[in-house]
């Protein structure tokens, strides 16, 4: 057991050393992505400049809009790389005819996948510190680290918790074969309901009903909810204001870990579940690859 | 070589279904109840059409897909219980060398990559990629992206790549499919150098049917997913012909020699038939057709020689692999 996990990690860092070099060969790519994050900081500011004076409620996720919409970003770029990517991911090994080769290895079927997932990973995860960065050093944003473990928590099971959605998505690319850019997964909920109730630049308290309740369903809300509680000075932890907040009795950052560590004991095993089952479905079909 | 069954298969199938409409498909056997024995250390060549069930038989014996019918045992596991086992033991080289191919990377870099993947031992590593490096003549690219290595190169690399660990079993699907003449022939002489250096058995997918005469002990025709034919080179030819034949170019040989030489050619028991060509009594040939030929041959050349007869040339009009397998699929295997 101990040799197995010994050999899956190796071979996780050596996925990992590969990406980076594919990743940093493009040396323009790597300022592309720097001003990238600076840019997207930049037009949160702008906005912030507009909300300034305006009477908007942000109530109970505290009065600094930088703030709240830089950590919009933060589970954003999160969401983008665990549950947006593995399909992506997934695909390119398909089109590069290689699940056949990672397959006849020692490794268990989920390393590739999280081994090629590294690229986003070098992309993304960065993005949410230099957000948090730029915000704080450029735009005025300001944190309150009081709460960082309990922030930190909240980041960790947003983070799983997308991942076990991605992996869902990514298992359609063989298990459903949606062999294209889009799969209902993916769409559906990044592109249709994290796009419309996630809250990313707005509270989703002013948003209608329906788009609240359908916002109850996603992690992001609570991830959100509760990081912004923590993190925006100000935040305000005894107000409730999401439906399920209403619904149970217990005080708001309990419902919110509550909810995220439901999902996230729901989504994860499902999608590796989904996942190795779509492999060997597509063993069965003789789907694995384009090598025919 | 041994007779160990490294690979026995018996009724495999495996049927595709193949869609004609959004509503409607119908099955279609890519694999159809074949029988197959693959030694330890044999060169064993799949040929076939395209569409015959090659690849579909490849990916079966390597764990890669799942079979719908029939027993299987690979490596002595069981190709339905323990097809994870059987992968981590088993290599593969696919038609086209970029895959498994990361352009990115070097040549070193891309080797270094598999032998974490494929557990090679870490302090074997190292020595393991500069051995396959030189061996197959890539040292001098190791620091070079594969993108500007010729195709000849790079399928070298992927080779190189499956070569990485030694395992028993490697399975190459058309390994000289996109090479120049150089390049198929370095990779050919690399596949012989490979089975007779390290014992590892080949299961070989070719369309090149002089590639599969000069590398394969026996070759196994496939038709419409069955194996119609599976015997050496040899025995396929042989059920082919009745008897073979053999011209033999002589000097002078004058008429009352020929009577003689033809009694004693006759009273072979090999022999079919012998007769005289040509009227130049200074430039006679002699055709012999006898089952087996090989047997007669070399007694004939000596009664040839106890009679002063000089022998400038002897042709055989042994039947070409390629005659062997058009005839074989013409007929279904039926001869």
């Amino acid at each position: 057991m101990m040799q197995q996990l010994k050999r899956e990690w190796a071979s996780l860092m050596v996925f990992s050393k590969r990406e980076y070099i594919i990743w940093s060969s493009y040396r323009m790519n790597a300022w592309m992505w720097f001003l990238d994050v600076l840019f997207n900081t930049t037009i949160v500011f702008m906005l912030s400049l507009l909300t300034r004076d305006s009477t908007l409620d942000f109530a109970p996720y505290g009065n600094n809009y930088v703030t709240f919409v830089v950590l919009g970003f933060c589970v954003h770029y999160i969401s983008w790389t665990n549950l947006g990517d593995p399909f992506k991911r997934v695909a390119r090994i398909y089109w590069g005819g290689t699940m056949d080769l990672y397959l006849l290895s020692p490794l268990s079927y989920l390393t590739p996948f999280m081994g090629i997932m590294f690229r986003s990973v070098i992309d993304d995860y960065p993005r949410v510190i230099l957000s948090l960065l730029f915000g704080g050093v450029f735009f005025g944003a300001a944190y309150s680290a009081s709460q960082l473990p309990l922030g930190l928590l909240f980041l960790a099971l947003i983070l799983l918790s997308t991942l076990g959605i991605g992996m869902i998505s990514a298992s359609s690319f063989y298990l459903l074969n949606f062999k294209q850019n889009t799969e209902p997964v993916r769409f559906l909920l990044q592109d249709v309901i994290v796009a419309l109730a996630a809250g990313y630049y707005y509270p989703i308290t002013v948003l209608p009903e329906p788009l609240q309740i359908l916002g109850s369903f996603i992690p992001h809300t609570y991830a959100l909810d509760a990081l912004r509680r923590l993190i925006v000075p100000g935040g305000d932890l005894a107000t409730k204001a999401l439906p399920l907040q209403h619904w149970l009795p217990f005080a708001p950052i309990t419902t919110d870990i509550v909810a995220l560590t439901a999902m996230t004991l729901v989504v994860l095993p499902l999608g590796v579940l989904m996942y190795v089952g779509g492999i060997e479905k597509a063993r069965r079909k003789g789907t694995l690859t384009r090598w025919q | 070589m041994a007779v160990e069954p490294v690979i026995a298969l018996r009724q495999i199938v495996k049927t595709f279904q193949v869609r004609d409409s959004v509503f409607r498909s119908h099955p279609f056997n890519a694999v159809d109840n074949v029988d197959l024995e693959v030694h330890t250390g044999e060169v064993m060549g799949l040929l076939g059409r395209n569409g015959a069930g090659k690849t579909t038989l490849i990916k079966m014996m390597a764990g890669l897909l799942r079979p719908d019918g029939g027993t299987g045992r690979v490596l002595g596991y069981d190709v339905y219980r323990d097809h994870k086992k059987i992968r981590a033991s088993v290599s593969l080289v696919a038609p086209t060398a970029d895959i498994g191919t990361d352009n990115n990377l070097t040549v070193r870099q891309n080797l270094e990559f598999w032998a974490v993947v494929y557990d090679l031992d870490r302090q074997l590593r190292d020595q393991r990629i500069d051995e396959l490096l030189t061996f197959l003549d890539l040292k001098s690219y190791e620091d070079h992206w594969p993108i500007s290595i010729s195709a000849g190169m790079r399928q070298r690399l992927a080779i190189a790549r499956s070569l990485l660990v030694h395992n028993p079993i490697l399975f190459l699907d058309e390994p000289t499919v996109k090479l120049d003449a150089a390049g198929a022939h370095a990779v050919r002489e690399f596949i012989r150098k490979i089975n007779r250096e390290f014992g590892i058995t080949i299961i070989l997918t070719t369309h090149f049917i002089f590639e599969a005469e000069r590398l394969c002990d026996r070759v196994a025709i496939m038709d419409e997913g069955r194996i119609i034919s599976c015997d050496s080179v040899a025995n396929l030819r042989r059920h082919l012909q009745r008897y073979d034949s053999s011209v033999i170019q002589c000097g002078e040989v004058p008429e009352s020699l020929r009577r003689e030489v033809r009694r004693h050619l006759g009273a072979l028991p090999q022999v079919m038939s012998c007769s005289f060509q040509g009227d130049r009594a200074e430039a006679a040939q002699l055709e012999i057709s006898a089952d087996p030929l090989e047997s007669v041959l070399f007694d004939a050349l000596k009664i040839l020689r106890a009679h002063g007869i000089d022998i400038h040339a002897v042709d055989t009009n042994e039947p070409s692999l390629e005659d062997i397998f058009l005839n074989t699929v013409n007929s279904k295997g039926a001869s």
